[in-house]
Order: structure tokens, then sequence, then C-alpha cells
């Protein structure tokens, strides 16, 4: 008995949503732009405070207006009373639309053979359709960098936005050239290599590097006299990097290598980003003072070391804030990329407090991918890239109601949410 | 500078002693004053007292008085509610897997703990004060789990083990059993009926060793026996205790043709104390498990890791509770036992579960699934005193567990947190190894021998 | 067990004092044969027993056995005198659960279709009934560096991969025209390790194997009872594994259990606690915790010699943070916990042995003066060398101490055992002697002799170059370690070309069938060497080598 009420509240809440609701066989919703007027809402600017009771325009893509009592002329209306917008969370690093299902190589397309590999382009790889991109967007989290891995340099990194039929449509507007920084740490309780041994693999590593380094410049500076060059695709990208077109995300997370980047970096005049940083707590004054952002994360994961207090890794991000880093929040996931709220909200519960953390997904991120004019902020504008919620959305009973991606209205299923609606109230129960 | 301080702040915490350094299996005394109380089987009880002697809950009430000399705290504002349970971990154990045999009902986890395991730990300071150390996957049958209280600080790994828990077994379906026996070294099970085919063989076979000592047994007195007698076998005897209904199974599973199979298997051979654990595709034949089982054990939200799990849903918990299962969120993983409450809370934005609900699923409902109900998993008089305290509602994502008992024993107090928590010390380890992107979950450890010639990306994943 | 152990010494004496009379009319053209086999101690300071300590003592033995030891005794005409007078004279050593010496037993080859969930036993590394004897080289050149340092008598463990590897044996380090086995079937070795990749793979499939071995080793003895008076019975069938583990049933053998760490210890103690066996453990390296209850137990126990490198002497300069401080204490609070764990044994009075496996032998005397330095007391150190071990083999009646009637194994020490300076002067096995005294042999004008160290594909080899001038040509031989594990061989230089700043030559290895050449070149700077060595067909290797002072000339 109890059961039929609750599935007759379900339903009525999903008929007062029909866009949920595929009733009639085959029919599906489509994301679509219209002139949205979001009324009366409580409205986190994220720049420029909270506004309470405000309606938010969006037209052609844009933030169009934002203040009290818009004109609703012939928008589409949203109400937004009890509600809340913020502009769409950007994750920093993910996976994302690279790989379908984790353990099948068949659909692994974020690594390529050899360890030189930086013209290799995430972009093109990103699955649009991937099964993972409409279940991360209703969570609210609308932008992400997806990321090559392996080798030196395993490729390009892009920002895409979760919404589009071709990787053009979804390229957000930032590319970055990935390196990981050979590690001096010792890699967990199997890797047997003397102290020794790890010290010296990673210099030769790095000299490697080094050697690569030098190539590049070499064929920049030829480049850059005009000369003829041979098609070199690795040192192509790789110049562009050293001429400042393309920053470089460099991977580092034990504090001695996160030291030793530094020291890599400050020689050379670059781009620079650091990536991972997992034990950035250790050496978050020198991170600072090199005025080098930071993408840390996940949160949500193991102390690098056996003997570290329990809770470093939820209290990196607020250690590196403190310190002065420039700092946003990263999953590091692919298909629970969904979680990147979460991740912040224990960052936030950790030290951060919940304004840093929601700044660490949303401008600080747009502002390290020099976004900032178009998304990680809700200003007049910039891209209709936000969500409407109805409450904290770090919080997990938090629902999200409504996305919009530049502008377009994106419908808030996919199949985690039809397999729910298929099986909540299953036909052909076993008799009793 | 400001590092400099806190690095040697940390490093003179940790030169104190360890903290917890609790009794052996001890029993404590403990008055918590004025705290919500999330009883979970009676609901929030608001500034409510509760009286702890010798590791048993005495006394729920408002203006409780304490006998003298125990100890008490004031908890205003804070929410106390029940040690969380783990209904799938593998955490302290040395050895996971005995990946040699698609039936491996003899092995015990009980021989392989690691007391000296700092996730046990962790565990304690996400709330966790028992978990349940299960054998891996590799195997249709695999060993007899144990039952942990986290009472971290031992050296004796029989301090470990929760006495009144009654036996349980791992069983494995789909991809993990057939790809170590059938693709890794040619024996069946190599496909899901294999796995079926397996599973009927051992308890045939287990329903004729019982046929053959009953016979022996009754053959004459002990002096004088009319046969010779049978060969011993501790994997019949086990199959035989769980087709006698004395150990619990709990099955790692995907799909829903394959859980289906099993629970058809156990109504055949009249088993009905099975927990179908993972079970991401439970959601497809949830009447089923909630006639026929004992219940499901799953996770929050994890999918798309490996193919079995690609047609999943976060809604899992939400469906399957609602459709009357007797369901736990666990966490297969050192990572996630760290913090359950914030997995559990997943289930309101996935499917709405109410406060009690999501509570449910990291308390009495793992424990009804281990068979350990009667002593903990709620906040009852005469229960055992496995606690935790929140700052905040536990299902808020700002909510950070402050103290944890285990029979009334502190073993965790977040103010007095020595960061190096380890119990050993490798004396030759002065660079220690640092874990980076590792996998968290264990179900598929000690089976690398068997895939030398396969390729990574078959343990990419491993639950 | 005592009487089985006096027999075999018995008959090892009869055969002995039958010796002379054996040679079947040859005459010693070598001048092999010992004089006399009566030898004695003059005016030295005895160590008798781990404590004790008399001065100006006679020790009189005879054909391995000691026979009278006092201040005035009675020395027959035929006795050898050993002057005594500056030395200092200990019961020999006692080694338990070594390996030197022992190869791997020959396992079966996987049949086709093999099924690695039902190996048979052997495969999986179950092989109780092999003894230890069956794969032992006696008179390897191990052990006679191991009497070197002292020991005269050893528990030697098969080897084997996996649980069972089968039966001890005690064997001597005595002569080697000897049979120098004492005792067979001494204990039966069990160990928590696996072959890989059958059946059991991991310790959960030991522990659980082992339960089932024991159950139907139980059902089998009673098949066999019932057999003997029931004959309409089923005939026993022949197996030899759950064979071997009745007499551990029935507490005839001890189990010795291998240990490498607490865990381990625990889980030894469980299977004890089941099974109720006589229980010996070995290799262990911590446990503080656990002596009450391994005292309580009455286990054997055996401590291993090995000890963690020691790490915090010297640390680097650039690795001095609060972090690396921290883990740096922690690490060597551990490591010191290692070193006074035999002291910690001793003051609970728990007797014990030691074990040399996994010893450096060069670490030997210098890891027990740690030890000392840690808690242990000199006499507890001497005794877990002797007194403990031949208790716990139970072979106090004839080893151990040093009086009448016991075996004559002694070491002869130039100062008391544990000083710095003491020397091995001697060592008295089974009443044989091995001088081991430096003696003041020159150089003869021309000779040379060179110790090296090469970096190989299979690891660091030593030896020595012993090179001659005769007639403005230079000759020689080379020591090198047998690829193939037999031991110290040494090969004819040939080529050698020789200048004061250079060194060359050429010589062979046979490795099986075939024969290896190689090419040694290099500098040489005043008393050292560094060079190549070319193995043809393999590759070029490093070499170092130091010119000895003062060679030892045989």
């Amino acid at each position: 008995m109890m059961k039929k009420i609750i599935f007759s509240f379900l339903l009525i809440l999903f008929l007062f949503k029909p866009e949920l609701y595929a009733q009639i066989d085959g029919e599906v919703v489509k994301p679509y732009k219209a002139e949205f007027l979001l009324q009366n809402a409580r409205v986190y600017t994220i720049t420029q405070g909270v506004l309470e009771n405000t309606d938010l325009l969006i037209k052609d893509g844009k933030i169009t207006a934002i203040g009290q009592n818009l004109a609703p002329q012939n928008y589409t209306l949203v109400d937004c009373s009890g509600k809340s917008v913020y502009p769409g969370f950007i994750d920093s690093g993910t996976s994302l639309g690279l790989v379908e299902v984790n353990s099948l190589a068949e659909t692994q397309d974020y690594m390529e053979l050899g360890k030189l590999t930086p013209q290799m382009q995430a972009l093109s790889a990103v699955n649009p359709n991937a099964v993972a991109i409409p279940v991360t967007r209703v969570s609210g989290v609308t932008t992400v960098l997806t990321q090559p891995r392996g080798g030196y340099f395993p490729g390009t990194a892009s920002l895409i936005q979760l919404n589009g039929y071709t990787p053009d449509q979804m390229d957000a507007g930032f590319k970055a050239v990935v390196m990981n920084f050979p590690s001096a740490a010792k890699s967990g309780e199997y890797d047997n290599r003397s102290e020794e041994t790890i010290r010296k693999e990673a210099d030769k590593k790095l000299e490697e590097i080094n050697d690569i380094w030098e190539k590049a410049a070499s064929y920049l500076s030829i480049k850059e006299k005009g000369g003829q060059l041979k098609y070199y695709p690795e040192m192509e990208q790789l110049s562009r990097v050293l001429a400042g077109e393309l920053p470089l995300f460099v991977e580092v997370n034990a504090a001695k290598d996160i030291l030793a980047a530094l020291e890599w970096v400050e020689e050379k005049s670059l781009d620079v980003v650091f990536t991972g940083v997992a034990e950035g707590w250790k050496v978050a004054d020198k991170l600072a003072e090199s005025k080098i952002p930071v993408i840390t994360g996940p949160v949500l994961t193991l102390p690098s070391r056996a003997s570290d207090k329990y809770d470093v890794s939820y209290t990196n991000a607020a250690v590196l804030h403190k310190a002065g880093v420039k700092l946003a929040l990263r999953t590091q996931d692919s298909e629970n990329v969904r979680n990147l709220p979460f991740h912040a909200g224990f960052a936030a519960a950790y030290g951060m407090g919940v304004e840093e953390a929601l700044k660490s997904i949303t401008i600080n991120a747009a502002e390290i991918f020099r976004v900032d004019e178009k998304l990680g902020s809700l200003e007049v504008g910039k891209n209709a890239t936000l969500f409407i919620a109805d409450g904290d959305p770090f919080e997990p009973k938090t629902q999200v109601s409504q996305v919009f991606i530049d502008g377009y209205r994106i419908p808030m299923t996919n199949r985690h949410i039809r397999l729910y609606q298929e099986f909540l109230d299953r036909e052909m129960k076993p008799a009793n | 500078m400001q590092t400099k301080i806190l690095l040697l702040g940390l490093w003179m915490i940790c030169c104190s002693k360890v903290v917890c350094q609790a009794q052996n299996a001890s029993k404590g005394d403990i008055f918590i004053k004025n705290a919500q109380v999330l009883t979970i089987t009676n609901g929030l009880l608001e500034n409510t007292d509760v009286l702890v002697q010798d590791g048993i809950i005495r006394q729920i009430g408002s203006g409780l008085r304490a006998p003298d000399g125990i100890p008490s705290i004031d908890a205003t504002g804070k929410y106390l509610m029940p040690g969380i349970i783990d209904a799938h971990s593998h955490l302290a154990l040395e050895v996971i897997n005995e990946a040699s045999s698609p039936i491996t009902a003899e092995v015990k986890m009980e021989d392989v703990i690691d007391p000296f395991d700092v996730s046990i730990y962790r565990a304690l300071a996400g709330g966790t004060t028992i978990s349940h150390a299960m054998h891996g996957s590799a195997n249709a049958i695999g060993g007899q789990n144990i039952t942990l209280k986290h009472r971290y600080g031992t050296r004796d790994p029989d301090q470990l083990i929760m006495k009144e828990a009654p036996r349980t077994i791992k069983f494995a379906l789909g991809e993990n059993p057939t790809r170590v026996h059938g693709r890794g070294k040619n024996l069946q099970p190599r496909s899901r009926m294999g796995v079926e085919a397996v599973i009927r063989n051992g308890f045939e076979e287990a329903l004729q060793y019982k046929k053959v000592w009953d016979d022996w047994n009754a053959s004459g007195n002990d002096s004088k026996k009319q046969q010779i007698p049978p060969v011993y076998s501790s994997r019949l005897e086990t199959l035989v205790a769980i087709l006698e209904g004395e150990i619990i199974i709990h099955c790692h599973s995907y799909r829903a043709d394959e859980i289906y199979m099993l629970i058809q298997v156990c109504q055949e051979y009249g088993i009905d104390k099975i927990v179908f654990s993972h079970v991401n595709e439970g959601f497809k034949v949830a009447p089923e498990l909630a006639k026929y089982t004992m219940g499901a054990s799953v996770f929050a939200d994890w999918w798309a890791y490996k193919f079995e799990v690609y047609y999943s849903t976060a809604y899992n918990a939400a469906i399957l509770t609602k459709n009357g299962v007797v369901t736990s969120i666990n966490s297969d993983s050192d990572e996630l036992i760290r913090h359950l409450y914030h997995e559990a809370a997943k289930t309101q934005r996935y499917g709405g579960l109410t406060d009690d609900e999501a509570l449910a699923l990291i308390t009495i409902n793992p424990a009804k699934q281990l068979g350990i109900a009667e002593q903990v998993g709620s906040i009852e008089v005469g229960k055992q005193a496995d606690l935790v305290l929140f700052d905040k509602h536990p299902l808020s994502i700002y909510a950070i567990p402050q103290m944890t008992w285990v029979d009334g024993v502190k073993y965790f107090d977040r103010e007095n947190d020595a960061a190096d928590q380890r119990l050993k010390v490798d004396p030759e380890e002065t660079l220690e190894p640092i874990f980076l992107h590792t996998e968290h979950h264990n179900c598929m450890r000690d089976v690398d021998f068997y895939f030398t010639g396969f390729g990574r990306n078959l343990f990419g994943h491993r639950h | 067990m005592r009487a089985f152990n006096l027999l075999i010494l018995f008959s090892f004496l009869c055969l002995w004092s039958l010796f002379p009379f054996f040679l079947f009319g040859q005459s010693d053209r070598n001048g092999d044969r010992r004089v006399t086999a009566t030898y004695y101690l003059s005016n030295t300071t005895l160590i008798p027993s781990p404590g004790k300590i008399l001065t100006g003592q006679n020790l009189l033995f005879e054909d391995g056995v000691i026979k009278a030891v006092g201040k005035n005794i009675t020395i027959p005409a035929e006795a050898q005198e050993i002057k005594g007078d500056s030395l200092f004279v200990y019961a020999g050593f006692i080694d338990m659960a070594n390996k030197t010496g022992m190869v791997e037993p020959p396992i079966p080859e996987k049949p086709e279709h093999f099924d690695p969930s039902q190996p048979i036993p052997e495969i999986a590394g179950i092989h109780p009934h092999f003894s230890a004897l069956d794969h032992f080289q006696e008179n390897n050149p191990h052990d006679k560096e191991w009497r070197k340092l002292g020991f005269t008598l050893a528990q030697k463990l098969p080897k084997g991969k996996g649980m069972l590897p089968g039966s001890a044996a005690l064997v001597m380090y005595g002569h080697e025209s000897r049979n120098n086995i004492l005792s067979d079937n001494q204990s039966l070795y069990f160990k928590f390790s696996t072959v890989g990749g059958v059946y059991p793979n991991t310790d959960l499939g030991v522990m659980a194997k082992w339960r089932d071995l024991i159950q139907n080793a139980r059902l089998h003895e009673m098949h066999g009872q019932m057999y003997s008076s029931q004959k309409d019975l089923r005939r026993l069938e022949k197996d030899p594994v759950l064979e071997a583990l009745i007499p551990v049933l029935n507490k005839e053998t001890p189990l010795l259990i291998e240990s490498t760490g607490e865990l381990d210890i625990r889980r030894a103690l469980k299977m004890q606690e089941q099974d109720k066996f006589n229980l010996i453990i070995t290799g262990i390296n911590e446990g503080e915790s656990l002596i009450p209850l391994l005292k309580e137990k009455q286990v054997g126990m055996v401590l291993t010699l090995d000890l963690p490198e020691d790490k915090f002497s010297d640390v680097a300069e650039d690795k001095k943070g609060a972090d690396f401080q921290h883990r740096t204490e922690r690490a060597k609070k551990a490591y010191l916990e290692k070193l006074s764990l035999p002291g910690k044994f001793e003051q609970a009075g728990v007797p014990f042995g030691f074990t040399t496996k996994h010893l450096n032998r060069t670490d030997f005397l210098k890891n027990i003066r740690l030890m000392i330095d840690n808690g242990l007391s000199e006499e507890g150190a001497l005794a877990a060398l002797t007194v403990h071990p031949a208790e716990i083999l139970k072979i106090s009646a004839i080893a151990g101490t040093l009086s009448e009637g016991k075996m004559a194994n002694m070491v002869l020490m130039s100062d008391t055992l544990f000083s710095e300076k003491a020397k091995v002067i001697m060592v008295i096995s089974d009443g044989y002697l091995f001088d081991y005294s430096e003696k003041s042999n020159k150089i003869k004008k021309g000779d040379m002799v060179w110790e090296y160290e090469a970096e190989t594909q299979g690891g660091k080899s030593k030896g020595k170059w012993n090179l001659t001038r005769k007639d403005k040509v230079w000759t020689g031989t080379v020591s090198y370690d047998d690829p193939q594990g037999g031991g110290i061989k040494t090969s004819t230089i040939k080529n050698a070309a020789i200048t004061e700043a250079s060194l060359a030559f050429s010589f062979t290895v046979e490795v099986g069938e075939n024969t290896l050449e190689v090419k040694v070149s290099g500098d040489v700077t005043g008393e050292s060497f560094s060079g190549n060595m070319e193995i043809k067909g393999y590759g070029n290797y490093p070499v170092k080598a130091k010119k000895l002072e003062k060679p030892e000339i045989k």
C-alpha cells in the first residue's frame, strides 16, 4: 500500500516534468535554445556576491541581463522561486568522453603509444555521445578539461562543454600540452627499486625531457628565423609551448617532485600550471611564491603515504589556498565526474570554506583556462552556462532542476534516470 | 615559513605517542550528553543522553545521570549515530584471493587478518566501526569471510574479529571468475553458464560428501567401523554448511541474469541466506531480490569501469529500497570506507531517500546482511556501543566525524589525532612509498599471476 | 631420539677406529692421513658452557669424543698437543634451519592439460616425504666457510618452493673424508609459501590445505589401524605425503615452521593450538609482544641472525626536513627493536637458538655484537649458539657444551668470543682440526696474489688470481664461484702479460658442456687493478682487484 502511495507520488512528480518522461514511444527530448527568463532566483554570481529575488535573462546563448523584476515579454519563463542559480561547474581534470567502459581497451582513447606525443589531440577523440556526458551534466558540471595520459608528453588537453554533436561544438576554447614530470618517489609498496635507482631513473628521465626541450628550442629558433623544417609534429607542438602560444600543464604530485618541477620551470619562461599536486600541503609556501596556478584533486582519495594524517587529501586544497596558491579542483575521473560538487564540498568542509570551494570549480578554473570572459561566473555578457538547484549544490540531497549550456536548455535525463523510471515499479513481479 | 611551522607541528605531534593504543578487545564506559541521536530504528531523538557501560548501551534518554567515574562528553548540537558498517571490504587482509581454483570454500580470511593495516584507522576516522573482510571475486565460490570490529591498535588479529558474527562466504559471478579461470587457465567457468554449472557441481558434490560421511558415522561404533573412513574435505564440509543454512552467502554479482540464476539455484537447494553484493543491475530484479534474499549491498554510484556495469544506475539503492529489498551501501575500497556516510547521502540525490532510509543503508541494513543486527546497527539499549559523533548531520557534505567508539572505547578523536598512525614500521624504509592513482578497490588482488600474458587492461579495474 | 643419535654416533666411531685397517694394501702415498686421532689442549682457558670460565685447563679428546677435562688429567702418549695457553675455547656453534649445500629437489613436469586447481602434491610444493639428505651436497664450500666462523653442527632444511619441502637433517661440519650426517628426519619443515600458479597459491590456501592434510593423515592412520585388524576392508593405499605427517601428529617429530614476521608466528601458534604437535619456529625477527605466549606454549624458538640494514648512521644532508626526520625516527625505532629482540627474549627467560639463514657470512660477528650492544648478554649469545639449539634439537647429551663424553666440537679463539679483536684460530669439528691461524708466510719474490670482484649478469663474482713468475713467464690460477653452484673452482691462467702498469691474461670456465673463454685486461695503479672481463659471446664486465700484501700460501 505504502509502495503504491510512494509510486503515485513519484509519478505525479514526473508528470509535472514532462521532459523527463518520454511517454510516447520513441519520443526524445533534445537540447534547445530559446530566450529564457529565470525569475525570482537566488543568484550566486561568484564574482559579485549572492543576489536575492533576482531574474536572469538568457538570449542567444548569453546572459543578457541580471536584475530584479525584468520584463517577461515573450520569453520562456522559468520560475526559480526558492531556487538558486549557479554558473556551470568546471572540472579541471578528467578523461570524460575519451573512454566509454574503463576496462575495455577498445574504448580507451586517452593514451597513445610513445612517450613524446604532445600533438595528440584529446578533442579529436572526444565522443560527443558518450553515455557519461549526460550523466555528468545533469549534476551541474557543464564544462570539463579532458586530457590524455601516459608518457612524458602524452598530448594536448581540451576544455569542453558537455553539449554538442561534434567536438568543435563542444570546444570551450582552451587547450594545453600535458607533461608528466618524472617522479623520484617510490611508487607504492610493490616498487622494489632502491633509493638510488629511483633517483637515477628520475634524473635520467629529466635528462631525456631536457634533451627533448632543447630540440624543441632549436626547432622554434629555426622556425622563427623562417628556416625550412621537415614535418615534425612533436616539435611543432612543443615549440608552441616554448613560444608561449600554448600553456604547459605539469602533472606532479610528490613533495620533492614538486620542488624539482619548480626548479625546472624556473629557468624557463613558460606558461605553466601544476596539476595533481597531492603533496602540495608540504610545500605550499614555495608553490605560492612561484605564483604557478594549481589544479588539485581528486579530493576524495587516500593520503599518498601510510604515515600521513588521514585527512591530508581532504585538507590539501585548503592548505594550498591559505598559502595563497591560485587553485582549481578536479575529479580525475571519467564516468563519475558528476561527483565534482562533492569533492568541492569535502574541500569546503575541511578548511577551504564554501565560497572558495565554489570559486575553485567556477571562476578560478575559468581564469586558469583563460575563459573567464565567457565562463566561471554569472555576469551579463558571459555565456549562459549555468544551472538551477533547489539548494546548495554541494549537498547530496539537493536536486538540480535545470541546466543550461551556452543558452541551450539541457534535457534533464540520462541513462541512469531512464533506468530508474523503467525499473522503479516493474511490471511482472513474482507471485506471492 | 608557514609550511615549516606546520610541518614542525605535525612532526611534534607524531613524536608524541600514537594516540589510539586502546587495550585489546577492551570495553569502555562513556556518557554522551545532549546529542542529536540518530537511532536508526527509532528516528531522531533530539537533545538526548546515551550512557554506555562495559561496552554496551545501557540507557538512552534525557536528563540521565551517569554513575561516578564515567567520562562524559557534551555533544550539544552534534549528531550521534551507530558505527557505520561496511558489508563488503577487503581492508586489513594480507591476502585477498586464493585464485587457484574455481571453488575455494575451505579458505578462511581469518587466517590472513592484518592488524597493522593503517586503513583500519582511516576507516574509523570516517565513522566505520565494522567491516566485512571478504575473499576476492576470482572464484565462483570463494573463501569464508570474516566480520571485523575496528579495534585498531591491537597486534593480535583475533582481537579484531567480531566473535558474535555468523559465518559468511564469498561467491562471485560474471566477468571475474570467467576471466580468471576460463580465460586465464582454460578451466571452467568460461561463461555465465559455466559459473552456474560450477556452483551446482559444488552443491551436488557436497550432498554426496555428506551422505558418505553420514553413512560412515552410522557404520558401527568408533572401535569397530564397518567401512574405511572417507576422505576429509574442508571445501565440501563448508558447502554442506551452506546447504544447511549455517553460512550466509555474500555474492559478488552485477548483471540481472546472473543474479536471477543464483536466486534460482539457491531456491532449488533450499538456501535463503544469501546477500547479493555490488549487484549493479539488482534494480532490474528488485522484486525477486526482495522476495528471495537477505538483500543487496551496492555501490552508491560506481559504474562503467567494466562492461558488466555499463548498464547501471546510481538510482539502484533507491529502487531496491523502494521495492522492499534490504539494501546496504558498501565500499569494496579502502577509500570509500572513509566516507560511507557520504555514499549513503548520494541516495538522496539519486532517488530521494529519506534520512532514515539513507542512514539504514550503512547501519542496520548491513548489520542484517551480516547477521549481527541483534548486536549492532542502531542505537538501542542493550546493543554494543559502536558509535560515531558528527559535528553536523552525517548526510550533509559538510559533516566531519569527530569521535568514533567501538564497544564504548574511543578509537578516534579528531581533536587529538596524531598524524602517523602506523602500528608497524619497516626498519629499512626511510624512503616511504607513495600511493597515487592506485586502485583503491581490491576484489581482484593476488590474481595477477594468472595474467602474465594478458596485458594490463585486464587488471585496470578490479571490482 | 637421543638413543638413536648415539647409535649413529657409535656406528661412526666403529668405522672410524677401523679406518686405518682398510687401506687394502695401499700406502698413504699423498700423506693424507693424520698421525693420531688423539689430541689434547694444554693449559687453556675453557668456557665449557655459557657463563663458566675455567683457566689452566687441559682437554683430551680422542676419536671425536672429549675424554677428559681438568687441570690434572692423564695425557696418553699418543695424544698430540695443541698449545692452548693464549686461547679461549668454546663449544662448537650449532646452526639451525640452514640451507647451504641444499639443492632444489627435482619436481615432476606438469602434464599436458594440467589443471592447476588439482596439482599432484609434488608440483604444489607439498613433499614432506622428501628428506633434506637426498638433496644435500656434502662438503660444499659454504659449510666450510661457516666452519671457519666456528660452526661445527647444523640443522639442514630441504629446499623447495612450497609449504612442505621435506624433513630436516642434522649434519656435522666435519672432515670431508667422513660421512658427516648425524641424523635424518630431525623435524618436518613447514613454511608459509607456495610454488605459485597452482593450488595452494597463497597463505589462504596453505592454511586450508594444512588443515585438510592433518585431518586426512589422521584418517589414513585410522585406516591403517583398521586394516591391520580387519582384512575385509579396502586396502590401505600408500600415501607418502600423509604418512610423513603422522609422526608430527603423534609428537614424534616436531614441526619446524619458518616465520617471516609476527603474523606468521601467530599462525604457527594457531596451528599448534589446533593440532597439538611439537613446534619449533625459526626465522623469528619480531614479535616482542608474543614472548609470554611463546614461553607458555613451550615452543622451540630460533631467532634470525640476519638484521636489517643500518640506514641511520649516515643520513645525507639534503634529506633533513621535519617530515623526513619523523619517518626516520620511526624507522630507526623499528630498527633498534630488531636489534634488541634477542635481548628481550633472554630477559624473559625464553631459550632460543639462532639461524644463519639469509645472513651474510661477513655480518655474523658484527650482528651478534649489535645484539649484545642492544641488550643481549654475552652468555645469552653463546647459549643461543650452543646450549639452546642443542636442547631444541634434543642433542644436549652430545653437543652444546664441553665436558667428558661430548663430541669434540670446539672453537678456539684468540680472545673472548665477542670482543672486537677476537679471531678464530682453530675449529675442531668431530675431532678433526681445522687450522685458521694466520701463518706468517711471506710472499715469494715474484709472486702476486690479487683479490678480484667482477660484476656479471649473475651478480658479483669474487675470487683470487695467483700468479708466479718463472723464467720471465707468468703462470698461475684463477679462482671463481662455479656458475653452476659447485662452489669455488679454479682454472689455469694463460697468456699472462704483466707490466707495472697493466695486467692481462685469459682462462677458461667450464659450464656444463660449454667452455667459456674469459679474457681479463686492465690497468694497475699501485696495489689496485681496474679493468674489464670479456666473456666471449656474452659481453664485457667491469673487474676490480686488489693486490694482497700477504697472500695465503697453501
